[in-house]
């Protein structure tokens, strides 16, 4: 099955989109289907695959990339409205 | 596969292209030093458009980049184009030095006569280019290669893909005993806590912490904030929510290893592991700064497209990007889209990635070889007086 989706390091709370998706469809891990996502969201843009307290570190490549600002769900997009980094 | 066909040399790592280098030390050399160029099909040409004037930090730099290419592994034999003998004799003597073929020209010693000169320069130029055309790749130890990574007009499939990519190459040939380099300074930003805490001792970290903060100075002192307005639009638009993650994604191309040294721009790099180094973020001038510290290899990924590479060292592009690969066959050298549409993992590609990088170390051309595209270029420090 063509992949849709990657994890960049084991221990990331997101995953990467590797083409557009339409909510409520799975993107694919190679360990299988994400949860559905809850928005249209497009390529390279990142899910969670796990829930986010808001205030949480959210972590991509094995390292924190900000804090959540908002509660995030599996399957959410996580972007400029629910993640701020820690410089600006 | 533990060995490549190169060049090995009297003193520092084996070359993996044996260049005639024509080096013209000063901007009054350049359109003669062209000329030579132009006579001498499969020489390499690097020109400085200065070479008067420099102060300090400057002028050391300037003097250390011409001598650091002159002397690059993949320089076979150098050609100097000088305005005076002084100068003339001070590259072609540490080019002698290293064991290589040098003949010097000075604008001084024919008596100003720059036609004269370039007619003689040619003349000579053609027995030094049959002589490194002649020699025979022998077996060299790859762990004697030094890789450069560099990205340049990124795109989403730079951070998530391309890089990583070439970050696997650099974690297998670290393990084996190879050494590498990344650069541009302020692709760190907001991760230095994580590059600090992959550095081998307190003093590299600390060395990583004050050339973020110089290049921050820098940036200041012309009324810039550096945090402001980066990531960027088009950065947002791809995906890339924060600056840290940009960061992140551009450094992945250095892989996961520890950091060995943190080292100033266009510094010798001594020893295997992986370095950083401090360059400016336009992408000639960090190349050439990582290659004239003994870089024999480029890696330089690209989103849209980019077809720079090293006079010196093969360039090896790579693209994530599928529209990119199939609009530009000729300009690039790696494919890795078919990880970006998902039609492989990542780590399926190293193997295709690791015997290319093998072909091109023995000698195989790379696109901007083939296209002459190469240059190298040297940061201007401070201005002239």
């Amino acid at each position: 099955m063509t992949l849709s989706a990657i994890l960049l390091h084991p221990d990331d709370t997101v995953v990467c989109l590797l083409r557009d998706h339409r909510a409520g469809e799975s993107a694919i891990l190679p360990t299988g289907p994400t949860a559905p996502l809850t928005a249209d969201t497009p390529m390279g843009h990142k899910i969670a695959r796990v829930t986010i307290a808001q205030g949480a570190t959210v972590v991509k490549y094995g390292a924190p990339i900000g804090q959540a600002t908002a509660p995030i769900a599996p399957g959410d997009h996580v972007h400029l409205h629910n993640l701020r980094g820690g410089l600006r | 596969m533990s060995e490549f066909k190169g060049f090995p040399r009297q003193t520092g790592r084996a070359g993996l292209r044996n260049h005639l280098l024509i080096l013209s030390l000063c901007g009054l050399n350049a359109p003669g030093a062209r000329r030579v160029a132009a006579a001498l099909p499969g020489a390499v040409l690097v020109s400085s458009a200065h070479g008067r004037g420099h102060v300090g930090a400057d002028k050391a730099f300037h003097t250390h980049m011409l001598r650091a290419f002159a002397t690059h592994p993949n320089t076979g034999a150098v050609l100097v184009l000088a305005p005076d003998d002084g100068l003339c004799d001070g590259v072609a003597g540490h080019v002698a030095a290293t064991g290589r073929a040098v003949e010097g020209f000075s604008l001084q010693g024919w008596g100003e006569d720059g036609t004269a000169m370039t007619a003689a320069a040619i003349e000579t130029g053609r027995q030094l280019l049959a002589q490194v055309q002649g020699q025979r790749r022998a077996d060299c130890p790859l762990s004697d290669i030094v890789i450069a990574a560099e990205c340049g007009h990124s795109d989403a499939s730079s951070g998530i893909v391309t890089n990583p990519l070439v970050g696997d190459l650099f974690d297998h040939h670290i393990a084996r005993g190879g050494a590498g380099v990344f650069s541009e300074t302020l692709e760190w930003l907001g991760c230095e806590p994580g590059l600090c805490a992959r550095c081998a001792s307190p003093a590299v970290s600390d060395r990583l912490r004050d050339l973020v903060t110089a290049r921050h100075a820098i940036a200041a002192a012309a009324g810039h904030d550096l945090h402001i307005g980066n990531p960027g639009p088009q950065n947002h638009a791809g995906g890339i929510t924060t600056l840290e993650e940009k960061s992140l994604g551009a450094i992945s191309k250095g892989g996961t290893g520890p950091i060995i040294g943190a080292l100033a721009e266009g510094a010798a790099i001594t020893g295997p592991g992986l370095h950083l180094m401090d360059t400016p973020t336009l992408s000639p001038e960090s190349i050439s700064s990582m290659v004239a510290g003994g870089a024999q290899i480029v890696c330089f990924t690209t989103g849209h497209g980019n077809p720079y590479g090293s006079a010196l060292a093969p360039t090896i592009k790579l693209t994530g990007n599928p529209e990119t690969a199939a609009r530009l066959p000729g300009q690039i050298d790696f494919d890795a889209s078919p990880a970006f549409l998902g039609h492989r993992a990542r780590a399926d590609l190293l193997p295709d990635l690791l015997a290319l990088f093998g072909r091109v170390c023995s000698g195989a051309a790379t696109a901007s070889e083939r296209n002459d595209e190469g240059d190298e270029v040297i940061s201007r420090l401070g201005p002239s007086v």
